[in-house]
């Protein structure tokens, strides 16, 4: 293969979880249930579903912060499903991924520059000065005030917390940010500026998105592949185009129906 | 009910509104003396077995407003002036004494969050049945024969098994009807629902807002939802209420408001939703019209209108003072200049 690799390739991925008041079938349950699926460099793939599809748990396993139960992974051609630990940890900069609740990940006492500034220091790439520049830059380029460096976590809106999120995720000029409902905590008017953001990011950097959502109509927005989870399984996946206007499964027409905004928000229905 | 829903909002009522809201301020205050005001001449009105939606952005006063109603200010806030006049009675004269037999009984609220709302280590039946001993005298047995009873108007099917379940036993959807169960257990007149599916996927939401519907319909309570979706808002509200940094900026019948609103900000905050005006296939990948910036910092105003430095549609006068909310059309009220405010 001497063409480009995808940046994220994934084949027949299973991971179970072993319940102890598990029903029926011994108390296994699979929670992501034989998923294929690949990102090509600089695009960005929707993971659409319900809670509970299992959508969250195949977002961990491709980070390589759960230990798949079987199955393959591949970053940029490299199968990091072999990897041991030690050999996985210079890699793991390729991948960031950003939560739902970004402060959960982040040390409430430290500056957003110390927060932003972590990636880098853990790597131990650049001097302290180096580190503490690229921060700043890095708070400039996801939209927030020069200041706002020596401000602590409390201080920022959501909006405002998810782009720190952002900002530390591409520290490491990272290929693939995983995005596990990134949005879906924020105001509608906060979303439209992170979604902006986001294509920013993309165009000026190449990156790529797995954007996990269950907001069909932010999943078409954004996404130039769409794949729809339920069970665990990838029960519909194709261009965003075949997916919203031809969907053939009763769960992405379920999916497309109850979606926030496809139709719902101009209240036509109502007088009907 | 959708059908018939609209038209009850055109018309004057005669009997007075359930809830008359009229210049109601509150302001937070700190140790230190600091004041700074979250909600600032806030008035409305809500008629018996009416749905309100309450519109507007975090920090916008949604949330104090749910709070002022049932004098359930965190410490720090006081509502520094206006009335709350509930089923013909000041609840502000009210002591908290009074406010208790209020609160839960004539006028509930929903939280949120269902998991921090719900106590972990009580059966949620047990919890279910505390409301109706906080409110009414009933043996232990027919009180709990009432819970029960309460849970199967929420649940479809299962009740008795939820009945004796944990919160942790339930899914996010349940504790949510859980919740709504406790609300509705005594019969309110009014129902206050903040962000009611803020923590549900997408069609876990369409169940619950179907079930208010039917529950307002069934029991004639009167509903203020309070959210940051206009999507969520335009499923049931008759009439909205859109709040901007602690004002009202329009004030109208819901499907007339939000498909085509008059204030710029809901015009705005609606354009920046994907597939709200073109489908979202169409604009993808292009960048959304996002309104720019942040709301004010209330503590630090200007004396103009409070969204002129995000308004597009800005003019010379903006700055001059706030706009007085006017009535282009019947029963639609805007503050803003550009109709006259």
């Amino acid at each position: 293969m001497n063409e480009v690799h995808p940046v994220l390739e994934v084949e027949a991925l299973v991971k179970s979880y072993t319940s102890r008041h598990g029903a029926g079938d011994g108390g296994r349950r699979n929670a992501v249930d034989g998923v294929s699926l690949s990102i090509a460099p600089a695009t960005t793939l929707a993971l659409v579903g319900e809670s509970g599809s299992g959508k969250s748990t195949l977002a961990f396993c491709v980070a390589c912060l759960e230990k798949p139960t079987s199955g393959r992974i591949w970053w940029n051609g490299l199968e990091v499903s072999l990897l041991t630990e030690k050999d996985l940890r210079p890699n793991r900069s390729r991948v960031q991924m950003i939560f739902q609740d970004p402060a959960s990940a982040m040390n409430p006492r430290w500056t957003a520059s110390q927060i932003i500034a972590e990636p880098l220091v853990i790597q131990n790439q650049l001097t302290r000065r180096d580190q503490f520049d690229q921060a700043q830059l890095l708070l400039e380029r996801v939209g927030l005030p020069a200041n706002a460096g020596s401000r602590r976590l409390a201080e920022f809106s959501g909006g405002q917390r998810q782009r720190i999120a952002i900002a530390r995720a591409l520290a490491l000029d990272s290929k693939l940010l995983i995005l596990d409902e990134a949005l879906s905590a924020l105001d509608c008017s906060v979303q439209a500026q992170i979604a902006n953001l986001l294509l920013d990011l993309q165009s000026s950097s190449g990156i790529s998105l797995l954007f996990i959502t269950h907001d069909l109509a932010m999943a078409a927005h954004l996404a130039d592949q769409i794949a729809v989870m339920d069970r665990g399984k990838i029960v519909e996946s194709g261009t965003a185009d075949e997916v919203i206007r031809h969907p053939e499964q009763e769960q992405t027409r379920m999916l497309l129906a109850a979606s926030s905004c496809l139709g719902r928000a101009t209240p036509e229905s109502r007088d009907a | 009910m959708m059908a018939d829903a609209a038209p009850k909002s055109c018309v004057r009522p005669l009997m007075p509104a359930l809830l008359e809201v009229r210049d109601l301020c509150v302001d937070y205050g700190d140790r230190s003396g600091y004041i700074r005001p979250a909600l600032d001449g806030i008035s409305f009105d809500i008629q018996r077995g009416e749905i309100l939606g309450v519109l507007g952005e975090s920090g916008c006063g949604k949330s104090t407003l749910a709070l002022a109603l049932l004098g359930l200010l965190p410490y720090g806030g006081i509502v520094r002036r206006g009335n709350i006049k509930f089923d013909g009675r000041e609840l502000r004269d009210r002591t908290e004494r009074e406010m208790e037999d209020v609160r839960g009984a004539r006028i509930s609220l929903i939280f949120q969050e269902p998991s921090i709302a719900l106590h972990p280590m009580i059966r949620v039946g047990e919890q279910v049945a505390r409301v109706i001993r906080a409110h009414e005298t009933l043996a232990r047995r027919k009180r709990h024969e009432k819970a029960l009873g309460v849970l199967g108007e929420v649940f479809s099917s299962e009740s008795e098994r939820i009945y004796s379940s944990y919160p942790h036993q339930l899914s996010g959807g349940q504790r949510q009807r859980v919740l709504i169960a406790q609300a509705i257990a005594c019969r309110p007149a009014l129902l206050i629902a903040d962000e009611p599916t803020a923590s549900l996927d997408s069609s876990t939401e369409s169940e619950i807002l179907t079930l208010f519907a039917a529950l307002q319909q069934k029991l004639g309570i009167a509903l203020i939802l309070i959210s940051h979706n206009p999507a969520i808002i335009s499923q049931l509200a008759d009439r909205i209420l859109v709040l901007y940094a602690g004002r009202v900026v329009e004030e109208g019948p819901a499907v007339k408001a939000l498909r085509s609103p008059l204030h710029p900000y809901p015009r705005a905050l609606l354009r920046a939703i994907p597939g709200s005006s073109e489908p979202a296939l169409l604009t993808r990948k292009t960048k959304l019209p996002a309104i720019e910036g942040a709301p004010p910092d209330l503590s630090t105003l200007n004396h103009g209108c409070r969204f002129e430095p995000r308004c597009s549609d800005r003019m010379p006068e903006c700055t001059s003072r706030e706009p007085l909310p006017v009535e282009p059309q019947e029963n639609h009220k805007v503050a803003c200049f550009k109709y006259g405010g």
